[in-house]
Formats: structure tokens, sequence, C-alpha cells
């Protein structure tokens, strides 16, 4: 009975929270579009691109892989009570690296270790771009949200010019690396479903097992309960938070990976690669998993789905950045204390308050 | 190269930061995380250009710039002190909702077939140069010469303290933060009505995040948060008159352009810290 009540509580304010938010992206929609049809027809295409058909449901579970990814990137850096808002970094350095690799070695080597190393080495840069500001927080007390940030930014105008000059292909029209020389494979012939959602979903459920098994796991989510607490008991709470950094880059870098690898229109890495959004939405995905990396997965499908749908929304004359203020409500709804609050009344008030440990 | 056109330059870019960082002191002194600065420039920008668009006078289009930034200040306090959002996440919320919001309008006046978002009526840089000294001024003369001031850094260092000498600390914190709002807002019309008078995608492009390490680099002081940004005018400055000079052929512009993130990021790794924090900030009590 108690367990059934505390799932019908997590489960409510998810769903709630996405109630509020789609129906403030429709005012929005209705106010600059004009009137409440505009709002109906964006939100139609927006639910037959993601589930209209088989292939909206292809580009559903495509949009859902690297999610997958940069959603538990960002959960596993929560878990250890950092926010990793430097995802979208991590993420395009990875991508990147995977690019560099892939056309090296093509020709050189098997397919499946040209695929491997470049996954890997994707991960290793991705997990070296998420140190730094790990680094810097637990080394010299930086807030790791604002070095993130730059780190961001840093990592746009490097991939950038390192794409267009350096490691331009010569025979390309536009600015992006060669092309690589294998790519994940299809798992359904003429859907753009590719092998990468099995390496997320693997990736993804191991972390999550270990996160909730291991001695890693324990020590991580006691440092993110109360850095003070778990210091007290022992726990190395500054080397298990750079050890959540490390990982939660390497899984943003794999996502990074995973696209230019396996999504179809790239293979190479164009020059504008950062921005693609997965590792901002990653975000998202991860608060509304409530920072659990089982809840992870559908959050990511819903996600994917809501992407899928804004594609076919701004076929329909919505701009897509709508989706982004939708996230932006949810991000809050799924924040705001005050609705649990009052009807948790009866139980004990909260004693472990958060510290967002001054910036 | 360092020359008087260079401090002039240095001089424009900063007016937009160090109005911005004003905004941050005020609202970090009072006890609220502010990473929302970099929305409310945004929204600040985009409104003045609208309605500096729509009404032809440029006066119109700084209030209701001002007008935008204080009503994401608003929010910003109703998220964090009402609903007791950590300030950090409605930080991100409102910088990607505007951030969101302001592309989508803009496309959608795009798509209906005009260039993009312009206006020929400007303000000189000059006035808003000298309304950033004001503020700065301002700030500081409120926070250390008022009553006001005092018992606004009493919210930020020891809520509770304040709360029990008799202090409306969440009146206080939603003055501050709607105030901080304002004066974000007015570093980004600044940064919009007095350049090329243009609102282009992610314009802001981070200089919100920059004031904020401006105001943690100056210590949480009104005049050290000033002088920062100073610091990253003129690293601004320094990247656009490299690029200017035709040293682009022997360095590229896209590292050029990330210099004052880098100068920012090695500031606030040297000198970061909890040192001169205000105790109470972002501390979430029951």
């Amino acid at each position: 009975m108690k367990r059934g009540t505390a799932l019908l509580e997590t489960l409510t304010r998810p769903v709630v929270a996405l109630l509020i938010a789609l129906l403030l992206g429709g005012v929005f929609i209705a106010l600059v579009q004009g009137g409440a049809e505009a709002a109906f027809k964006a939100y139609q295409s927006l639910f037959v691109g993601a589930f209209g058909n088989a292939n909206a449901w292809a580009n559903t579970l495509k949009q859902m892989t690297p999610l997958l990814l940069t959603g538990a990137a960002v959960a596993v850096a929560l878990a250890a009570g950092l926010f990793n808002i430097g995802a979208e970094g991590q993420m395009s350095v990875g991508g990147l690296a995977a690019a560099v690799v892939g056309y090296s070695l093509k020709g050189s080597v098997p397919v499946p270790l040209l695929l491997s190393l470049a996954l890997l080495t994707g991960a290793f840069v991705g997990a070296v771009w998420g140190f730094l500001p790990a680094y810097l927080k637990v080394k010299r007390g930086a807030h790791e949200v604002i070095t993130a940030i730059l780190l961001n930014y840093i990592a746009q105008r490097t991939t950038q010019y390192l794409a267009t000059f350096p490691l331009k292909d010569p025979q390309g029209q536009s600015p992006s690396t060669p092309e690589v020389g294998a790519t994940l494979p299809r798992l359904l012939p003429t859907y753009d479903v590719h092998a990468g959602l099995l390496v997320a979903v693997l990736v993804v459920a191991f972390m999550a097992f270990a996160l909730r098994r291991s001695i890693w796991g324990y020590e991580t989510r006691a440092t993110g309960e109360g850095a003070g607490a778990a210091e007290a008991s022992g726990i190395a709470t500054g080397r298990i938070q750079i050890f959540a950094m490390l990982i939660s880059g390497a899984l943003a870098g794999l996502a990074g990976a995973v696209v230019i690898l396996g999504e179809t229109p790239f293979r190479r890495f164009p020059a504008d690669f950062y921005g693609v959004g997965y590792g901002f939405d990653g975000l998202a995905v991860a608060l509304l998993a409530g920072g659990s990396l089982t809840a992870v997965f559908p959050a990511a499908f819903l996600f994917g789905a809501l992407s899928a749908g804004a594609l076919e929304m701004e076929f329909n004359d919505t701009p897509k950045q709508i989706v982004a203020v939708v996230q932006a409500v949810l991000i809050v709804a799924i924040a705001a204390k005050v609705v649990l609050r009052r009807r948790v009344s009866l139980r004990k008030p909260n004693e472990n308050s958060e510290k967002a440990n001054g910036i | 190269m360092i020359t008087l056109a260079l401090f002039a330059a240095a001089l424009r870019l900063w007016t937009p930061l160090a109005l911005a960082a004003m905004g941050g002191v005020v609202s970090e002194r009072s006890g609220v995380v502010n990473i929302a600065l970099e929305g409310m420039m945004l929204g600040g920008a985009f409104a003045s250009v609208a309605a500096a668009r729509a009404t032809g006078n440029a006066l119109v289009g700084l209030l209701a710039g001002v007008v935008v930034g204080a009503v994401i200040g608003f929010l910003h306090a109703i998220f964090t002190q009402a609903l007791r959002v950590p300030h950090i996440l409605s930080g991100v919320a409102l910088n990607l909702g505007v951030l969101g919001l302001t592309t989508f309008a803009l496309r959608d006046i795009i798509r209906r077939g005009a260039d993009g978002l312009d206006t020929k009526v400007l303000l000189p840089g000059e006035l808003m140069g000298l309304v950033a000294v004001a503020a700065v001024a301002g700030t500081w003369f409120v926070l250390y010469r008022l009553p006001l001031g005092l018992r606004l850094r009493a919210c930020g260092e020891n809520a509770k303290a304040a709360r029990s000498a008799g202090l409306s600390v969440a009146r206080l914190r939603y003055g501050a933060v709607i105030t901080s709002g304002a004066l974000a807002g007015l570093g980004g019309v600044a940064l919009a009505l007095t350049g090329l008078g243009a609102f282009t995608e992610n314009m802001t492009a981070g200089r919100g995040y920059i004031a904020l390490a401006a105001v943690i680099f100056g210590r949480w002081n009104p005049l050290g948060a000033a002088a920062a940004a100073l610091l990253f005018g003129f690293g601004d400055a320094l990247q656009l008159s490299l690029q200017t000079a035709g040293l682009t052929k022997s360095i590229p512009p896209d590292f050029l352009t990330l210099l004052p993130y880098l100068l920012t990021l090695i500031a606030l790794a040297s000198f970061s810290g909890k040192g001169n924090a205000p105790a109470s900030l972002g501390v979430e009590e029951d």
C-alpha cells in the first residue's frame, strides 16, 4: 500500500509537470502564431512526427539514442551532487574525436575494430572535457556550472576551427571532416534506427546497475545526498565527484561518437556540430528522470518523441524552438517543491535541505 | 596595439557586461544565485529591438528592455522564493526558455517574410556608457551607504538572523531580483540598441555568464565587479581589433572569439573559492 502510493507520487509529478509544460507551450504558440488553432495544429503534427507511422517511430528511437547517453551523463553527475551543463561541449569534442579516428583508420583495420576504437576515443575525449570543471570545482572552488558553460563555448569554437581548417576534407564542399571508414549498422533496413541504440541501452543499463549496487555507486550517491555527511563517514568526496564527472563526460562523448557514426546525415563531423542539442536536452531528460538512471529510459524516450515530432512541426511552419520552452517549463515544474510539500504535510519536514554551494 | 580606439572599444563592450554584473551583484548580495542574467539580457535585447522597431522610438525600446528584464527577474524570484526551485535550475530553465522563445519568435517573423528583426532608431553608445557608470556608482551607494543596502546584505549573509531582526527577507529578495533583471535587461538594451540595431539568434552568446564571472571575480563588490568586467571588455576588444587588423590570416577568427571565454575561465580558476561569497547565497531553508 505504502509502496503503491510512493510509486504513484513519483509518477504524478513528472506527468503533471509535462501536462503543464505542454499547455504553456501551446499558449505561447497561440500567442505568437495567432490563435488556438495554430497551437492545435502544431501539436497534431508533433504527435504525427513522433508516432504517426513506422517511420515516425524509427525517428523517435533514433532521437532517443543519444538522449539516453546524455541523459545518463547528466544523471550520473547529479547523483554525485554536480550539475553537468557541459554535456553539449563534451559531446562535440567526443564526436570530433570519433570522426578523426573513423576517417584516419579507414581501410587499415577491420570494421568492428574501427567502430570500437572510434567509440572509445569519443568517450575518452569527452571524459577529459568533463574532468576540467570537476577539477576546478574540487581543487579551486570554481562553480562547475559557470566553468562548464565557458568550456562549452571553448569546445564550440575549437571544434569549429578544427573542422574548418586543419581537419577539413579537402574535397568537401561545406566545412567538415572527411567521411568515416565505417558506420554503425542499421537495425532495420530502410529505417534510421542504428546499432547505437543497442550500445546506449547496454551502457546505460550497466551504469544504472553500478550506481545502485556497487560500492562506487553507494559512495557516489552518499556524496550527492550530502557531501558533509559523506566526508564524515570517510568517503573522499572530492575524488568521487571528479570520477563522476569523468564518467559523465565519457557518456556525453560517447553520445557524440554514436551520433557521428550512426545518424544518417552525419558520418563526418561538420563545423557547426556543436548545438545539435542532444547535450542540452540531456539536462531536461535527467531532471525529468529525477536523477535516476533507470528512469532515464522513459524520459529519453519521451524527449526522443518530442524532438522527432518537433521536426515534423517545423515542417508545418511552427519553429521547433518551442520545444525548448516546453523543456524550460518542465524543469521548473519538476523542481518546484511547493505542491508536493502540501500533499505530504503530515510527514516530518524534509531536513536534508539542498545547498547550491555559493556561486 | 593599445590605442585609443582599443580603449574606446573596450568601454563599449564593457557597458552591457557592467550593467548585467550590477544586476548580478544586487541579486547575489541578497542571497539569490543568478545565472539567469543571460536570459534577462537576451530577453531585454529582443524586447528593445522589437519595441523600437514598432514605435520608432529608441527610448520606448529601452523601457521595453528594462521591463522584460524585470519580468524575467520576477519569475526568477517566484521560482526560487515561492516555489523553492534550486536557484541554478531556475536560472537554467529561464535561460533555456528565453532562448527558445526569442528564437521561436524571430524565426516566425522571418517565416512571414521579414529579413529579420532590426531597427533604424538607435541609442548613442556614450549615453549607455554613462548609464552603466551611474549604475555602478548607484549600486555601490545603495549597498554600502543606505539602510536598504545593509538590510539586503543581511539577507545574503544570514537570512535567519535577518528574519529574526524583523526584516522581510522574501520581500527584499523579490525587490533585489526584479532590480537585477531590470539592470541585466538594460545590459541587453545596451548590446542591441547601440550597435547594429538588430536582434540575432542568441545574440548575448554567454555575456550573462561572463558578467556573473565578473561578479565572482570582483568578490561580489560593485566596484570590483565593474573592474573585472572592464578586464573582460578588454579581452573582447583585443580579440576584435586583432580580427580587423588582418591577423586572421595567421590566427583563425574562431580562436580569437574564444579568447574572452578562455580569459574568464582562467580568471575563475585562479580567483574562485568561497572566501567572500555571501554566506546565505543559494542556501535553501525550510
